[in-house]
């Protein structure tokens, strides 16, 4: 019920998308199904009869033309329909779900990408986004026409024999139960088997991936590898050879049920009644003799189309989930906007714990951020900096306290516009295969004044001798997604571009996550005495590993455990004597003791 | 001609290794699909004949129950051969041919050399192309059970015709010919839309990707970039739509007039022909008539098929002439027999060495002469993509000199034996990696003896781990990563690298390698790990690769790589005096901790 349902959601978009594509496809497989039934029934029983009665053959002729009408009619329209048509039904369907899904991926919280359940359920469905909803169509129109047929013949062979009929309808209800149990079994063997196949892919992937062919060829941990791929095919070898034997006898007597059935015995009946009872006529005996063939074929490809549909129906029921997902944070139209001037954030009582998590992240956090200030977040692997700024950002939602800008709760304003109050870069920056100038401002360009913002942004991050070498300047497409003649920034670069974004993007507060991680040393120094000049009127908070950084900014936050182990600014910390002094003389002490001369 | 054997002898490399793997399910295939044939030509024509034409001639009721009971019984076999064949003998058949053919790719791209994995073109014609051996495999397995099938059709289907008319042979081939002559054109004219579209289709795969992954995901929600890239969808889709819609109208042209001349004008002429005979002349009888009609199309389909298969089996076949070479690969550096290597620190010394990746246009390294004493401790710093990483892969000979020669206590490294060389080296990687397996394979990288076990665990205390390994259940046998088991333990970023430096600490090495391997660790741990490291290698030679300078004071040497040459070497104090590129360097990082 659960499929069925599920199957009629999807050709409900379709049909919403394109609704001509619905009829054409339908009536395609219609014409293709019970066509059949005209040239082996009909035009079969037509000749019969002409033998029988010896009937003109100019009238046979005259049949014969009407038939070659029809054949034109019906070919002209296939063809047309699969060769043409059809590609524009595909590539409309395609627009639509992947729009569809790629809105609502944007819309969707950000810790739905953390969440192991949800992410799996987003990779299945785009995994096969593509090709489903042609194949849902397909299938669904398929089973209409294989229905229709069968419709047929059926009133056919009632007409003259109707005791065929529940025999015809015992095999095809009993073969769709065996069937049933089958795919139960396989789908239980596949199940089993999923952590053999998953060990198998690991090694298999360990070997060819590029990553980890160093290690392999620095030690022998390819053996112990090997133990377990090897382990993991006589498992699998094992579970295989339990269900799929039993498997393979219930396809057996399955077949044996077909076939006997429909094969032997309704064939048998019909011509028991003629040769024995002389019934009907033999014009009669072939009609119903082919009707019978016919619903046979209908019935047996009946059961695998049906599967087909079961499955397709788990694949919506997955992507349904996905469409259905209500985000937690959203747009609300709405909200306040906030004004165009620098602002104070203040934190009260904020803690946060991740989804499915019992330890809080973040715990008891009280800040206040006046406009302007310089703020650096410094502490261990894990304290919390990172959850720290994304809640800020609003990417999550606390769940304690609250996060006021302007003394108003964040989760008043209109989403879109809080969010763009900041300009971040995170250790793991992307760059968009996309011209310079569009990743600099994150958006199409749109005017002369942006073009220049673009170019300006780009100089001031350091970039203009690189700039100055490329012919296409700030219309340079970066990365080889789309062509393999774009061009490629070492790491260093594409960075620069990252913090050109910031400088772009006319946002009060900045936002730097560890964004200096992967320069070497005078690439960073010069990144951060950029950045300080052209943020001067922002708020400026940044994450770092390395305290020297932290020197200078006006006041310092040092988390522990999610918790804030100290503050002040960087002379009052080290007077403080804690923690961070402890941990900025580690770090300096090499650099004092061989810096001095 | 010569072409057709390489085809098929390359098909038939691929058939023995098949056979080799799953020998039951390779017979049964093939005469199962013979078998097939014979039920179809029996089912589908000759027993349509033979019941019309029966009770046309008044044969009685038994005469045909005894046939139709015959083939019914020809049927049942089918369908149990069938069911043994596709269900069980092909799930149990694939397992092993999977994990077969994918063995056989293991051994030999353990043999491969590092820099077939480090130049793309190599990679995707070599490691790549071989790792899609078994998914080819299936294509074709297919293929060949097409031939076989398609093969047996003919044979039944047009002894059949010879047998009850020989002038349907003559339309049956009208109606090939014609199939085929239209079915190149459209193949041909689909593979330039497919050509044409693909760009589009790469930009378009491109942007899905972007929503999908999580990397993007915080810069698209900060962002208007998805407005962009939905119109960049848009557009895309639309192109594609012109490439399909120019395409479609030709190919469906092709179609119609193909279309019109068999399904229609050829199908009407067969029907006249037959009814003529059956009805004027009477030389045929109605059974025929019925079973004949199937039959040519039966026959022109099927061997429209056989003949398609074959343009499959020669494009399989140029993915063969790739997995051959990749069999027939011999490496020059990996597994090579030579003399044993020492066991303790000896001097190592660079002559002129240079070095050029394979297809680069410049050298990575040039000219480059370094002496490194036995128990040194050599620090190598530099911009990013200078060289450092690259100089020490030549060193563990994980690459071979491109020029000059690197020797090691008097002996040209190439002459020792590659298994003893590297025992001589532990490494560390900024990009190491933790496999799937227990904690004790993964830092001995091999099967962990028992004998080994307090010797791992040593290793572990010194690199930091054993906070964490108390409260682990399992101990050093916690498997790591969800790979292979549920119970599997994921670790975070620094506890993966505190794994792979106890590798170092475990490994009876005579020399330590290690390219950056603090890069991960906060500062604490950095300290830690620095003063660890320093206590270790009282007896060893050391050589390390950092950015952060603090750590480089330590050595007894540094050398400083720009652009693959060493521009100054000596220790911090000479450096710092020298006041060059490395003073310059030290002071900027320093300037903020004084």
């Amino acid at each position: 019920m659960k499929t069925l349902k599920n199957n009629f959601y999807m050709l409900r978009l379709i049909w919403q998308t394109c609704p001509m594509g619905v009829v054409c496809e339908m009536l395609h497989w219609f014409i293709r199904r019970v066509g059949e039934l005209f040239y082996s029934v009909f035009l079969l029983r037509f000749i019969m009869k002409a033998i029988e009665n010896g009937t003109e053959f100019s009238r046979v002729i005259m049949l014969l033309v009407l038939l070659l009408i029809y054949g034109v009619v019906t070919g002209t329209f296939i063809a047309w329909y699969w060769n043409w048509y059809r590609r524009k039904v595909k590539l409309k369907i395609d627009e639509m779900l992947l729009g569809k899904m790629y809105e609502k991926a944007v819309e969707c919280d950000l810790s739905c990408y953390e969440n192991p359940e949800f992410y799996d359920k987003y990779t299945r469905a785009n995994a096969e986004i593509l090709q489903r909803g042609m194949k849902i169509l397909e299938n669904c129109s398929r089973m209409i026409g294989i229905i229709a047929a069968a419709v047929v013949s059926i009133c056919i062979i009632a007409a003259w024999e109707p005791v065929v009929i529940p025999i015809v309808i015992v095999c095809a209800v009993g073969s769709i139960l065996i069937d049933k149990k089958r795919s139960n079994l396989k789908y239980k063997c596949y199940l089993d088997t999923t952590s053999q196949t998953r060990t198998q892919d690991y090694v298999k992937r360990t070997v060819y991936l590029q990553d980890y062919a160093k290690e392999l060829r620095l030690g022998n941990m390819f053996f112990p590898l090997l133990k377990h791929f090897d382990a993991s095919v006589k498992e699998a070898l094992q579970i295989t050879h339990h269900y799929y034997g039993m498997e393979a006898w219930l396809r057996v007597l399955r077949e044996l049920f077909m076939s006997f059935g429909t094969y032997l015995v309704a064939q048998g009946i019909i011509i028991f009644r003629y040769v024995e009872q002389k019934a009907y006529k033999l014009s009669d005996v072939v009609t119903i003799l082919n009707a019978a063939s016919v619903l046979q074929g209908n019935v047996y490809s009946m059961s695998w189309h049906m599967a087909d549909f079961i499955e397709n129906g788990l694949y919506v029921e997955n992507l349904r989930a996905f469409f259905e997902y209500e985000p937690q944070i959203t747009e609300d139209e709405n909200g306040n906007i906030p004004e165009n001037k620098p602002h104070r954030l203040t934190l009260k009582n904020v803690s946060f714990t991740y989804e499915g998590q019992s330890k809080p992240v973040l715990k008891n956090i009280n800040l206040d951020i006046p406009a302007g200030q310089k703020v650096a977040f410094v502490g261990h692997n894990g304290a919390g900096k990172s959850t720290l700024v994304k809640l800020l950002m609003r990417l999550y939602d606390v769940t304690e306290g609250e996060i006021l800008l302007d003394g108003i709760n964040i989760k008043d304003y209109k989403l879109s516009e809080y969010r763009h109050r900041f300009g971040t870069i995170f250790q793991d920056f992307k760059i968009f295969a996309a011209s310079i100038e569009e990743n600099v401002l994150l958006n199409p360009v749109k005017s002369k004044q942006e073009e220049q913002l673009a170019y300006d942004s780009v100089i001031a991050s350091g970039l203009k001798e690189k700039l100055d070498t490329l012919p296409n300047g700030m219309k340079t497409q970066l990365t080889r997604e789309f062509d393999d003649e774009g061009t490629i920034l070492s790491g260093g670069e594409f960075q620069k571009i990252a913090v050109a974004r910031v400088f772009a993007k006319q946002s009060s507060i900045a936002i730097l996550d560890e964004p200096s991680s992967a320069l070497d040393p005078i690439s960073e120094y010069e990144m951060f005495e950029n950045m300080m000049t052209a943020c001067k009127e922002k708020t400026v908070i940044f994450i770092s590993h390395r305290l020297s950084s932290a020197v200078s900014a006006d006041i310092i936050y040092m988390l522990e455990q999610g918790e804030i182990a100290e503050q002040g600014t960087h002379e009052e910390l080290m007077e403080k004597d804690g923690k961070y002094a402890k941990m900025f003389n580690m770090q300096s002490k090499q650099y004092r003791e061989g810096g001095v001369d | 001609m010569k072409k057709f054997f390489h085809i098929i002898s390359n098909h038939l490399l691929m058939a023995k290794y098949f056979f080799k793997f799953a020998p039951a399910y390779f017979i049964m295939s093939f005469v199962f699909c013979v078998y097939v044939s014979f039920i179809d030509m029996l089912s589908g024509a000759y027993s349509i004949k033979y019941i019309f034409n029966g009770l046309s001639e008044g044969k009685t009721f038994k005469q045909i129950l005894l046939f139709l009971g015959f083939v019914s019984l020809a049927m049942i076999i089918r369908h149990i051969l069938g069911a043994i064949n596709a269900e069980y003998l092909s799930a149990m058949g694939w397992v092993k041919v999977r994990a077969g053919i994918r063995k056989l790719i293991f051994k030999q791209a353990q043999n491969m050399d590092l820099v077939y994995y480090e130049t793309p073109k190599f990679y995707t014609d070599f490691v790549w192309a071989a790792s899609q051996a078994d998914d080819k495999m299936g294509e074709m397995f297919y293929s060949w059970n097409v031939f076989v099938a398609r093969l047996g059709d003919i044979l039944f289907f047009g002894g059949f015709m010879l047998v009850t008319d020989k002038m349907l042979i003559l339309f049956a081939l009208i109606l090939l010919v014609i199939r085929l002559v239209f079915n190149t054109l459209i193949v041909k004219r689909r593979y330039k839309m497919h050509i044409e579209a693909k760009p589009h289709e790469r930009e378009r795969d491109y942007l899905t990707r972007v929503f999908y992954l999580a990397d993007y995901a915080k810069e698209i929600r900060l962002s208007d970039m998805h407005k962009m890239l939905f119109k960049r969808l848009k557009d895309t889709m639309a192109r594609i739509w012109r490439i399909n819609d120019e395409a479609g109208k030709t190919i469906s042209a092709y179609w119609v007039v193909s279309e019109l001349s068999t399904g229609g004008i050829l199908d009407f002429c067969i029907y006249l022909y037959l009814c003529f005979k059956t009805l004027v002349t009477k030389t045929l009888k109605f059974g025929d008539l019925a079973s004949l009609t199937g039959a040519v199309w039966n026959f022109a389909y099927r061997a429209g098929d056989f003949i398609n298969v074959l343009t499959d089996m020669s494009e399989q076949s140029l993915y063969v002439d790739n997995f051959r070479e990749f069999l027939a690969y011999k490496p020059s550096i990996e597994h090579q027999n030579g003399i044993n290597a020492p066991t303790t620190p000896k001097e190592i010394s660079l002559k002129n060495v240079s070095f050029k990746y394979e297809g680069a246009d410049s050298y990575s390294l040039r000219n480059i002469n370094l002496d490194i004493k036995p128990y040194e401790k050599l620090a190598i710093v530099g911009y990013n993509g200078a060289g450092k990483s690259t100089l020490v892969k030549l060193l563990m000979r994980l690459y071979d000199v491109t020029d000059g020669q690197i020797i090691m206590d008097g002996t040209d490294i190439r002459k020792y034996s590659t298994d003893s060389y590297r025992q001589v080296f532990g490494s560390v990687f900024q990009d190491y990696k933790v496999f799937a397996g227990t904690i004790a394979e993964n830092v001995e990288m091999d099967f962990a003896d028992d004998e080994r076990r307090s010797e791992i665990e040593n290793a572990l205390l010194k690199s930091g781990f054993s906070d964490k390994l108390k409260i682990l259940k399992k101990g050093i046998d916690t498997p790591l990563t969800r790979e292979f088991s549920e119970d599997g333990v994921n670790l975070s970023g620094g506890e993966e690298q505190k794994i792979a430096i106890a590798r170092i600490f475990a490994k009876n090495c005579a020399c330590v390698i290690m390219d950056e391997p603090s890069s991960a660790l906060d500062p604490i741990s950095e300290y830690k790990l620095n003063q660890t490291m320093m206590t270790l290698s009282e007896h060893k030679t050391v050589i390390f690769i950092s950015h952060r300078l603090s750590t480089t004071c330590m050595a007894d040497r540094i050398i400083m790589l720009e652009n693959g040459e060493i521009i100054e070497q000596g220790t911090h104090q000479e450096l710092m005096e020298q006041n060059g590129k490395y003073a310059d360097m030290f002071l900027k990082q320093a300037e903020k901790y004084r």
